[in-house]
């Protein structure tokens, strides 16, 4: 099932961490901007910790950007107190669950807890980098319609590198980022369904970033994306106030 | 760097702006990435768009080097936080006149993404679509890669400062806009902007016995030996009630360490009509004493000056002593970009300056600035006089020419490196073709009053024409006549040739590119031909560069040798009659130099007729000489022309001589190839000229005072 994510309870709360590089500050972590990230100065052990100010529900954890080998142990806790500032204090915490679905783009957790404090531990011997590094972490309350997508969800990968040919047909190009763009439809939807993505544009147009989770049941890491609608809500009507809509989707890097 | 081998470029741009207490930090892709400290900082992606770098100049005939100027557009819109504008920093910090610098950096590492390769997606209620659906394999793609660039190791594509006080040519809630220029075309610094004041208000300059005349007149700044004409107006700075009055000639404010605003005063000055004796002198404060007793009340006194000495910095630099007077026009240019405009030693290509001094060590300039003149308006006029090409590239200023010898090295440039279609010749574009060349004098400068100028001919051209095209200067710091000969011969040169202007696309490789650089090209009607670059604009967004080059000849030796010293003092009146060839006119003409007077291996002198007309090249000129020579003598005697030496060389299997009989008669015709005619040729089967020969457009350009 498709989760639009707009709202990251992360953004309001007091961070802190084992260990930060001054230079990769650890407010990064809820910057909007993917690639100001945090740094960690070591590889083992490290954990964020988060305090919400009171207890908040998450049903989706994502976290993107990152310089994790597939080798790295991700743990989310979740408590209702602070159990301390290491990773074995945590080990009796209420809710832990070890993250598996990750890579370097993006990681993501399907989860129902409610606290006020969590941390994210993370350990990460194979990192010939040193450090362990974190552009954004995402994690809050999404909302879905009732009925998922359609079957035609288009997907394309663009690459925005500039390629010139000569006039002996070499080429040179200036190599760029390639970023994920998405179209997919909702059929045949009833009002409720059309009110939540009004809601949904309502409150993040095309110029607020948020989370797309494209399915959540299985394997989802690949389709979790952070990035902003590029099309106008637009629904066309079909039988019994029911309605089509198609949407389009960019993922920012 | 910008790797020029490569085909593909990860390079990335980076902005810096520098403001009173905040650097800004701006690249093309959000990205962590080491500053020139040595520390990380994230430099955001905010660049919408820069305009094309370029160096160089447009054409020959004027000091027109492109403004280098470069128009930088930053995305204003908020990203995510609705205070994430540029709105406060316009509002907070002033902009105008800051450095900016603009670096491109290619990474110093790069790691390929660890991404998961396959992947199930359920749509609708109950379907599962399985992974050959549109996963495909991303571990293979460099789809998410940590790249890390660090900018002490980038190139610094320019630096210069926000316009001012126009500072944003856009401001919108989406867009801010703004132009960084290089330090000379920013300021309108004045090089004289001291005047002599009287003191009235307090904080003045105090001259208080200054004429009232002089008031407000330039205090002023003295380049160069001025010591053969009492030019140096001497204004009166003291009371004449004492025995003896002061009087002041240069500004002694604006001098680097090390400097005197004067070298020299001479000791005979001119009051009103008359030459009189100068009591003392000061070089140091520019002044000078005279006895009372000399001057009337509205006595007018001028000395005879050798302007501003050298100083530490130029001693350091350049070498020599910091006393000696600065009149190199290298060491001038220097001087301008350092002690007026502030341009520090890092960011002044100080081989490159040196490398001209070297070749031209023997350049003099003068100047007298007694009128308010901008260091931007004068550094033109400097470096276009003496040939002088300063450019501003990256960071710094070179200084560089072109380079009449054989290029030491050459970029060859192939079908695979410019974008189809946008290769392009044209003839002449800017319209600079001419055939003749005048310089005025400014009397001021000239002990000659009736010597308005030099003019340089191509009598060649001229002729071959039918119009007299001409292009006309006056010089501001180059007053020497050999000097401007060299000089403005090679404009004429360029100018009659008419030159062609090759522009194209260029590749990465071009993109490093510099002004004066030599390309060889293999393309359309060029076969191995030298173009010269004087101009490149470089985009930064895919790193080609629009390249723009003239075909102006290959200038190497062949084509130019200065042959001034070689050519005698004076002829006569007759003697230059029938000397049309020994002064560069290829012209035979009836009765006048058309015959020779051969006497070969042993027989009579027999006149040699030679066919009037004018032949284009000396060497149809030596084939038809050393045709007739044969046919009288019966056997070959060869006749050539070397362009490198400019001299006629005429050879035969046995002795022959040459008579130069019946001199300054004006019923003997004969043709000289730059024969001492004093000395008959006789005694061997060879002899080549004494005088050089230098035919204009050729090697040589004649000039008459």
């Amino acid at each position: 099932m498709i989760r639009f994510l707009t709202e990251s309870k992360m953004d309001a709360a007091t961070l802190t961490s084992l260990s930060v590089n001054a230079s990769f500050p650890l407010a990064n972590i809820i910057d909007t901007k993917l690639k100001k990230t945090y740094r960690t100065t070591g590889l083992l052990n490290e954990w964020i910790k988060f305090d919400l100010g009171g207890a908040e529900q998450l049903l989706s954890f994502c976290f993107f950007y990152s310089n994790l080998t597939p080798s790295a142990t991700i743990t989310l806790y979740g408590s209702a107190t602070d159990l301390g500032n290491t990773e074995a204090s945590w080990a009796g915490a209420a809710y832990s669950q070890v993250i598996t679905d990750f890579d370097q783009r993006a990681g993501f957790l399907d989860l129902s807890q409610t606290y006020q404090w969590w941390m994210l531990a993370i350990s990460d011997s194979a990192n010939t980098s040193g450090y362990i590094e974190l552009g954004r972490i995402f994690a809050g309350v999404h909302v879905s319609p009732e009925d998922n997508i359609s079957e035609s969800l288009r997907e394309g990968l663009v690459d925005s590198s500039i390629v010139n040919f000569t006039q002996g047909r070499s080429a040179y190009g200036t190599t760029r980022e390639k970023f994920k763009q998405f179209s997919f439809d909702f059929t045949d939807i009833d009002s409720d369904d059309q009110q939540t993505l009004r809601d949904l544009f309502n409150e993040v147009g095309k110029t607020e970033p948020f989370v797309i989770i494209f399915d959540s049941d299985v394997e989802p890491v690949e389709l979790t994306r952070y990035g902003l609608f590029t099309s106008d809500l637009e629904f066309s009507s079909t039988p019994n106030y029911r309605a089509n809509c198609a949407l389009s989707f960019v993922e920012l890097r | 760097m910008i790797s020029q081998s490569s085909v593909n470029t990860r390079a990335r741009v980076f902005l810096k702006i520098e403001l009173d207490g905040l650097t800004l930090r701006y690249s093309d892709h959000d990205m962590y990435a080491k500053d020139t400290d040595g520390n990380y900082y994230f430099w955001e992606a905010r660049i919408k768009s820069l305009g094309n770098v370029t160096a160089g100049f447009n054409d020959f005939k004027e000091a027109a080097e492109t403004t280098s100027a470069v128009t930088i557009s930053l995305f204003n819109g908020k990203r995510a936080d609705p205070e994430d504008t540029l709105d406060d920093l316009v509002s907070d910090y002033f902009w105008g006149g800051k450095t900016a610098t603009i670096f491109v950096a290619e990474p110093t590492e790069i790691q390929e993404a660890n991404t998961m390769d396959t992947g199930y997606l359920t749509v609708g209620p109950d379907v599962t679509m399985g992974p050959d659906v549109f996963m495909g394999d991303y571990s293979l793609t460099p789809y998410f890669a940590h790249s890390e660039y660090v900018l002490a190791d980038a190139d610094i594509i320019f630096k210069g400062k926000i316009s001012f006080p126009n500072v944003f040519s856009l401001y919108s809630d989406t867009e801010l806009e703004f132009s960084i220029y290089d330090d000379r075309y920013l300021s309108e610094t004045l090089l004289n902007p001291n005047i002599y004041q009287t003191g009235i208000v307090e904080t003045d300059t105090t001259y208080p016995y200054i004429r009232d005349t002089d008031v407000s007149k330039q205090i002023p700044v003295i380049y160069g030996d001025h010591s053969n004409l009492p030019i140096a107006y001497a204004a009166m700075t003291d009371t004449s009630e004492n025995l003896s009055t002061t009087f002041k000639v240069a500004d002694t404010a604006g001098l680097a360490a090390g400097q005197a605003p004067v070298s020299y005063i001479d000791l005979d000055c001119l009051v009103d009509d008359g030459v009189i004796k100068i009591y003392s002198v000061d070089e140091t404060t520019a002044t000078l004493v005279i006895f009372t007793k000399y001057l009337q009340p509205d006595s007018r006194v001028y000395a005879r000056v050798k302007g501003k000495t050298r100083g530490t910095n130029i001693a350091s630099n350049f070498g020599g002593s910091s006393s000696d007077l600065l009149e190199h026009p290298v060491e001038v240019l220097y001087d301008l970009l350092s002690n007026y405009l502030g341009v520090p030693d890092s960011r002044i290509d100080l081989d490159s300056f040196t490398d001209f001094q070297d070749a031209n060590p023997d350049l003099v300039c003068k100047a007298y600035f007694d009128k308010p003149v901008s260091i931007a308006e004068i550094i033109p006029s400097l470096t276009f006089e003496f040939g002088m090409d300063l450019f501003s590239l990256g960071e710094k200023f070179y200084l560089s020419t072109l380079t009449f010898a054989a290029p030491t090295s050459v970029t060859q440039i192939t079908e695979d490196d410019f974008a189809p279609e946008s290769f392009k010749v044209s003839v002449d574009p800017n319209r600079m073709y001419a055939n003749k060349v005048s310089v005025l004098f400014d009397p001021f400068y000239q002990e000659d009053q009736f010597t308005n100028g030099l003019e340089l001919i191509h009598s060649q051209k001229r002729s071959f024409h039918g119009i007299e095209t001409n292009l006309q200067y006056q010089c501001v710091w180059n007053h020497e006549d050999d000097q401007i000969v060299n000089r403005f011969g090679r404009l004429l040169y360029i100018a009659s040739l008419p030159p062609r202007q090759v522009n194209f696309k260029g590749m990465a490789p071009c993109f490093a590119r510099r002004p004066n650089d030599v390309l060889e090209v293999n393309h359309f009607i060029y076969s191995s031909q030298n173009l010269y670059l004087r101009q490149i604009s470089k985009n930064l967004n895919d790193f080609t560069a629009d390249v723009s080059c003239w075909d102006i000849g290959v200038l190497d030796v062949k084509d130019w040798a200065t042959a001034l010293a070689s050519v005698p003092a004076t002829l006569s009146d007759a003697q230059n009659a029938s000397h049309a060839i020994y002064h560069g006119d290829l012209t035979i003409t009836d009765g006048f130099n058309d015959e020779l007077y051969l006497a070969y291996n042993g027989a009579g002198s027999t006149v040699v007729a030679l066919t009037p007309g004018t032949y284009d090249t000396p060497e149809l000129l030596a084939a038809h000489i050393s045709a007739q020579l044969t046919a009288t003598a019966g056997a070959s005697v060869t006749v050539t022309y070397s362009r490198s030496t400019g001299k006629f060389t005429l050879s035969a299997p046995a002795n022959f001589e040459i008579n130069w009989t019946s001199f300054y008669s004006a019923s003997v015709a004969r043709c000289n190839l730059g024969f001492d005619e004093t000395v008959h040729l006789t005694g061997t089967n060879t002899y080549t000229s004494t005088y050089v020969c230098p035919f204009d457009g050729v090697n040589q350009v004649s000039s008459w005072d």
